[in-house]
């Protein structure tokens, strides 16, 4: 039974967050203060730290159809940026352009503010935090110019005017893309800016 | 690869030379905070770290100030690239650097209005170097090895038992619809689209590859209990990566500089004393 005990207790040493709690408190507290948020994340479906983004790609979607974000440059042809490589650029411009699309179509605003506002009632101790929480309707109607200002930096200085359409698609019997429609949504201008 | 073990100062120059190589991906790609353009949207979800950053002044002098954010980059390249030439043996470079790249993840995360796990890495791993002791370094270390362990088996988990699209037939093809979409019909002759439509069309293929690569990430979970497959669960998160982003349009490779965590650590003292070098047989 000694031996038994001992052994346990052999083996509970070797774990890794017995060893953290012996020889580095401040780990210990770090590890648990983690995993306390990872189990918070899990159980409320929010991210809660930068450091850890859970659920990538674990979803059941069927595309029956769909849309994304054309970029017509000069009006002419479309930016055509489809390397992977490229994702960095790729989701300056088109993640953000997500983002812009969500904001007009829900005010125009953040469309978090509610929710924000929501958790700003239950817990008052978070409106000094919630400032940073959302964008502002400047911050919306500055971002077109944003906008074409970085795809003259980052793709071609030459670029003076966008225009914005979303491209609506279905998938064929055969399971392949085929266009609908082509929406137009917003143009900037370099000269004129915003229309 | 039975040879392939690092000391501190090895770890140091791995992780410090992968973020230089990051910072030249980056340069290349528009994404340094001084190629930003000074942005307008950004996204906290519900993430008060991220609230705490766009509250913070932070922000307003290293991204939307010009000036500041070069200076944000040249202190970023600067502390990296001094990390890496010192091999991280100096705490102070060290802390900040790895606070700058912890802000650098949070700012990039938050203007491109989009969290993902790519600069993870970097926004975590220098923390360990600023360990005192050889033994402090080793538990730091390994924390970020668990870590690293975590990420995939977390992944593995949600797809086979949260959300459960490990057992749902048309996930490969959906993952490849979904993010090739756009590709596809902006280069509809293109050798890519052609190999795309032929997985999207042959759903049993595509479902064996992706459930072969879910269960590589299950596979990470055996790290856990024992160390004794590191080296081949080293080669894991390559391979799934360099799937992910051939077919599904993302690229998290910068994320792999977690996976210096799962080589050997030997002491420093094994270099010095043969003693302690490790017996090779013959």
């Amino acid at each position: 039974m000694r031996q038994l005990l001992s052994r346990i207790g052999q083996l509970l040493s070797r774990l890794y967050l017995v060893r953290c709690f012996r020889e580095n408190k401040f780990l210990f507290i770090v590890i648990c203060l983690f995993l306390a948020l990872a189990a918070y994340d899990h159980r409320t479906g929010n991210e809660i730290t930068p450091a850890f983004v859970f659920s990538m790609f674990s979803q059941k979607h069927v595309s029956t159809q769909g849309n994304f974000f054309l970029i017509r440059v000069n009006g002419g042809d479309t930016l055509n940026m489809h390397h992977t490589i490229d994702e960095p650029r790729r989701m300056m411009i088109f993640s953000t352009l997500s983002a812009y699309h969500d904001g007009q179509l829900a005010g125009p605003g953040d469309p978090h503010r509610d929710a924000v506002a929501a958790i700003v009632a239950k817990h008052p101790f978070m409106a000094a935090l919630s400032r940073g929480a959302c964008c502002s309707r400047a911050d919306y109607e500055r971002y077109l110019p944003w906008l074409l200002g970085y795809l003259r930096h980052a793709v071609d200085e030459k670029i003076e005017r966008i225009d914005i359409e979303q491209c609506w698609f279905h998938y064929d019997a055969e399971n392949l893309p085929v266009t609908d429609s082509l929406k137009p949504l917003y143009a900037s201008e370099k000269a004129n800016r915003d229309k | 690869m039975s040879r392939l073990t690092l000391n501190r100062e090895q770890a140091a120059r791995c992780v410090f030379g992968s973020a230089l190589i990051i910072i030249a991906y980056r340069w290349l790609t528009h994404s340094l905070v001084h190629q930003w353009q000074q942005p307008t949207l950004f996204e906290t979800d519900y993430d008060y770290t991220y609230w705490a950053y766009q509250c913070s002044r932070f922000a307003g002098f290293f991204v939307q100030n010009k000036a500041g954010a070069i200076l944000f980059d040249l202190l970023l390249l600067v502390s990296t690239a001094w990390c890496c030439a010192d091999k991280g043996r100096q705490r102070l470079p060290v802390l900040f650097c790895a606070i700058w790249w912890s802000l650098y993840g949070l700012g990039y995360n938050s203007y491109v209005c989009h969290h993902t796990d790519a600069i993870v890495g970097m926004m975590v791993l220098p923390y360990a170097f600023l360990a005192r002791s050889e033994k402090g370094f080793r538990l730091s270390w390994d924390l970020f090895r668990y870590f690293c362990l975590y990420l995939y088996t977390d992944a593995f988990v949600y797809k086979a038992f949260v959300n459960g699209n490990l057992f749902w037939l048309p996930a490969g093809v959906e993952l490849i619809k979904t993010n090739q979409s756009h590709y596809m019909l902006q280069n509809p002759g293109t050798a890519w689209s052609a190999i795309y439509r032929f997985f999207i069309t042959h759903e049993g293929l595509s479902y064996g590859c992706f459930a072969a690569a879910v269960l590589g990430q299950g596979c990470m979970a055996v790290g856990f209990f024992t160390r004794r497959f590191d080296r081949w669960l080293f080669l894991i998160p390559i391979l799934f990566h360099t799937v992910t982003f051939l077919f599904i349009d993302v690229n998290f490779y910068e994320l792999l500089v977690l996976n210096f965590t799962l080589l050997p650590i030997r002491d420093r003292a094994a270099l010095r004393d043969p003693v302690h070098l490790p017996v090779i047989p013959q």
